[in-house]
């Protein structure tokens, strides 16, 4: 059986006006006043591409795979997990409007240039536990399969981090400098590269991102990197 | 001649014949009463060492308190090198609700006083425990391959006590997990039919576990 979340809070990061743009763009991440080529007009699309196939590097790759999120009958959480299987509910999109539901579809898809998807325009972005939900039933949609979380988990969570790490490292220095008046988009294509850097820092022979794949690892690369953001602080 | 029962009448019983008593009677009553004594101590014991440690890690917690809660959250990541999801979990809050924080909203006391307790935690673990050598990799791992529960699902269900006793070794991973529940095996189990292996590319990759 699938696994569903016990309520709205549970499935988003960060919805309206708690988004920001210091997060990098991720799975899960929704878009408003996006056409996608070949699809109807649509309330907006949502990535679903993997988060380790989207970039190349520091940088988003040209295109994006991308799903619509259409308007859709609120889904009670306890038929998550039997009904409902070919999209993925979005209770209380908008908080305004909790009633309203939407759903991002899974019958269709398209592929979108990465420069569509606005910063500004980011309308909810989804929480770890909202992402593997999205995965398990993008997966259980397209194949059948039923694949638990805790596998899902295990096989991103290398991916996770690094998407927590830049954030951090995002909110410690893009934030000052756009708060400033310098210009957001040269300012996180800048800081993504002086990230990546880092993340490729060599210690024993393996980089800082290699080593977030040993899960014992991983609280050693946040202290890492989250102290090089106190002494570039400093 | 006996006289026969008429229904109505005791009879006469008789005692069967008794074994001679052994000294090995009376040792074996003594060495149980002594057992008895043990257990009971071995009770008394746990109990008392639990409010203790509870009693320490509330005194803890009121000194840790008194710093400013952003720099205790800063410590939470860039000191101990928690995630934030981690910290969230630990702390019974929603992602979204750390966020917020990390981004200067202010904390309830309720949440404030959690983050101090959390703190005030991962140092006792670090002067207490010293077997334990990095607390944030140990409260990710899980404690028995047969479960997917971690140190951080126990503490995340207000279950310190059962924590200090598997960090200091005094309980075996199989009894914190009966400890924790009964049927821990159908509620926090692992799902056998999968794997996480290194793909072909070098990347984490999910198959199929070959069960025959």
């Amino acid at each position: 059986m699938l696994d569903s979340p016990a309520d709205a809070d549970e499935v988003y990061l960060a919805r309206a006006g708690e988004v920001d743009p210091y997060r990098p763009v991720c799975q899960g991440d929704i878009f408003s006043g996006v056409t996608i080529p070949g699809l109807d007009p649509c309330h907006g699309a949502m990535v679903i591409a993997h988060p380790c196939v989207m970039r190349a590097g520091p940088r988003l790759r040209p295109k994006v795979t991308v799903v619509p999120v259409v308007k859709y009958d609120r889904v009670p959480f306890d038929r998550w997990s039997t009904q409902h299987l070919r999209i993925f509910p979005l209770p209380a999109l908008d908080p305004t409007r909790p009633k309203q539901g939407h759903a991002a579809r899974f019958d269709e898809f398209g592929t979108v240039e990465t420069q569509a998807l606005r910063l500004e325009n980011r309308a909810a972005m989804l929480s770890q536990q909202g992402i593997l939900l999205l995965q398990q039933r993008f997966i259980y949609s397209h194949s059948r399969a039923e694949i638990p979380l805790s596998h899902l988990l295990e096989a991103s969570a290398a991916v996770f981090e690094e998407l927590e790490l830049q954030e951090s490292w995002n909110l410690a220095f893009v934030r000052p400098q756009v708060e400033d008046g310098d210009i957001l988009e040269e300012v996180l294509a800048r800081e993504a590269h002086t990230f990546d850097e880092v993340m490729l820092t060599k210690s024993q022979g393996v980089s800082l991102r290699d080593r977030l794949q040993t899960p014992p690892a991983r609280a050693e690369v946040r202290r890492a990197v989250n102290g090089a953001i106190r002494e570039r602080r400093s | 001649m006996s006289p026969e029962g008429t229904g109505t009448g005791t009879g006469m019983i008789t005692e069967p014949p008794k074994a001679p008593a052994t000294a090995y009677d009376g040792l074996a009553r003594q060495v149980g009463e002594v057992r008895d004594v043990v257990h009971i101590t071995k009770q008394d014991a746990e109990g008392l060492h639990e409010q203790l440690q509870g009693r320490a890690l509330d005194s803890r917690t009121a000194a840790v308190a008194q710093r400013e809660p952003a720099e205790l959250l800063d410590d939470l990541s860039a000191e101990w090198g928690l995630s934030w999801t981690l910290a969230a979990k630990l702390l019974g809050v929603s992602q979204t609700s750390v966020r917020k924080w990390r981004r200067n909203e202010s904390l309830t006391p309720e949440n404030r006083r959690g983050v101090a307790r959390l703190v005030a935690f991962l140092e006792m673990l670090r002067s207490d425990y010293p077997a334990v050598c990095d607390q944030a990799s140990w409260l990710e791992m899980r404690i028995s391959e047969e479960s997917t529960l971690t140190p951080a699902d126990l503490y995340a269900m207000d279950r310190c006590e059962l924590l200090f006793d598997l960090a200091a070794l005094r309980c075996a991973p199989h009894e914190v997990l009966y400890a924790v529940d009964p049927d821990w095996r159908a509620s926090y189990g692992v799902d056998d039919r999968f794997a996480v292996v290194k793909g072909p590319d070098g990347l984490p990759s999910i198959v199929m576990r070959d069960n025959r």
